[in-house]
């Protein structure tokens, strides 16, 4: 078995912001469901499927200093950027994504919260998840 | 440098706030003053001076409030309100669906004419809740309430004649914070709606007196 890759401090650093940012994320989403009461519309649901994992995942590799984690995480923030864009194109642009039908359950493209105007979930989850993008690509990076 | 013991304070960190956000909610109920609750306009059972207070946000197509009023409710009104300690009060609370606001109504409608007739009602919606919907509902008024004027029940539902207390139950359910049916408040005081939860608090209310 080859032995972890061993992490130099500011990828430790790296990573270890990447982990911190996934439990941000992950706690404030359980905070507007949870306390807020927000039910979590469809592509809510997908973007915490794709963030939750990223808490524990990155808290293993943190732990263990593996900057091998980078490449299980990879996946989930890839997809998570790609949902939460879509979720925010769908928020902010008219006639994207979904065509004006009346359908049961939770809309995606009503917003819950508009901080200073534009800040919804979605766009405080695509922030998240770009922002671990930036952490593990500056851990993988700065390995060597 | 990232240390284990930054790493293992992180996590505990987390874990502790993550278990906040579940538990804090959770923790204090809703609490009502008796004015906010509009009392003296509900379907009472027991006297109006009775000593406590234990009022019932109900839905009539939930079926954990089926089990409620089959299991929970005849027990309180045997063991307090039969012994004069505490009036039992209906309130609706729409959780499921459009068709639930429509038998809530039929409900009211009975209650306009007739107030031991709704409760009767109640019981008997409750053991048709498989299928219950608003034309349904008005069929039981005709089958199971002879002393009630189902003429003009059938008029006060066609004509939305109480869907005003209907709302009126649904807003004050909703500012309360309520999550769900069948939720119960002992004095204006969310409890869990478990018979001994409701016991707990009616005793310890009669005790505070």
């Amino acid at each position: 078995m080859n032995p972890a890759p061993e992490a130099r401090p500011r990828a430790a650093s790296a990573l270890y912001l990447a982990w911190l940012i996934a439990i941000v994320a992950t706690a404030g989403s359980l905070y507007f469901s949870e306390v807020r009461h927000f039910l979590p519309c469809t592509l809510c649901w997908y973007q915490r499927i794709l963030m939750y994992p990223l808490a524990l995942v990155l808290a293993v590799g943190s732990w263990r200093g593996d900057l091998g984690s980078v490449r299980y995480a990879a996946p989930f923030v890839l997809l998570g950027l790609a949902v939460s864009a879509y979720h925010v194109g769908v928020q902010k642009i008219d006639g994207f994504g979904f065509p004006g039908v009346c359908r049961g359950g939770v809309p995606c493209d009503v917003a819950y919260i508009e901080w200073f105007g534009f800040v919804t979930i979605p766009v405080l989850s695509l922030t998240a998840f770009a922002l671990i993008a930036v952490a593990l690509a500056v851990a993988v990076t700065g390995r060597r | 440098m990232i240390g284990r013991p930054l790493i293992l304070t992180t996590l505990v960190v987390a874990v502790l706030a993550v278990a906040a956000l579940f538990v804090v909610p959770r923790l204090g109920g809703a609490t009502a003053e008796a004015s906010d609750l509009n009392l003296e306009a509900q379907p009472r059972l027991g006297a109006s001076d009775a000593p406590v207070q234990i009022v019932v946000f109900e839905d009539y197509l939930c079926p954990a409030c089926g089990q409620f009023a089959e299991t929970v409710f005849p027990r309180l009104e045997r063991e307090f309100v039969e012994t004069g300690d505490a009036a039992l009060y209906h309130k609706n609370f729409v959780v499921i669906g459009p068709e639930s606001e429509r038998v809530a109504h039929v409900g009211e409608c009975v209650f306009r004419e007739d107030e031991a007739a709704f409760w009767e009602f109640k019981r008997v919606a409750y053991r048709s809740q498989e299928g219950l919907n608003e034309r349904r509902a008005l069929d039981l008024v005709s089958e199971y309430l002879p002393g009630v004027d189902a003429e003009a029940v059938r008029t006060c539902a066609a004509e939305d004649l109480a869907l005003e207390a209907v709302r009126s139950d649904v807003g004050t359910a909703q500012a309360l914070g309520l999550r769900g049916t069948p939720s119960v408040l002992v004095d204006g005081s969310e409890v869990t709606a478990t018979y001994a939860a409701v016991r707990t608090a009616v005793e310890a209310a009669l005790a505070a007196r």
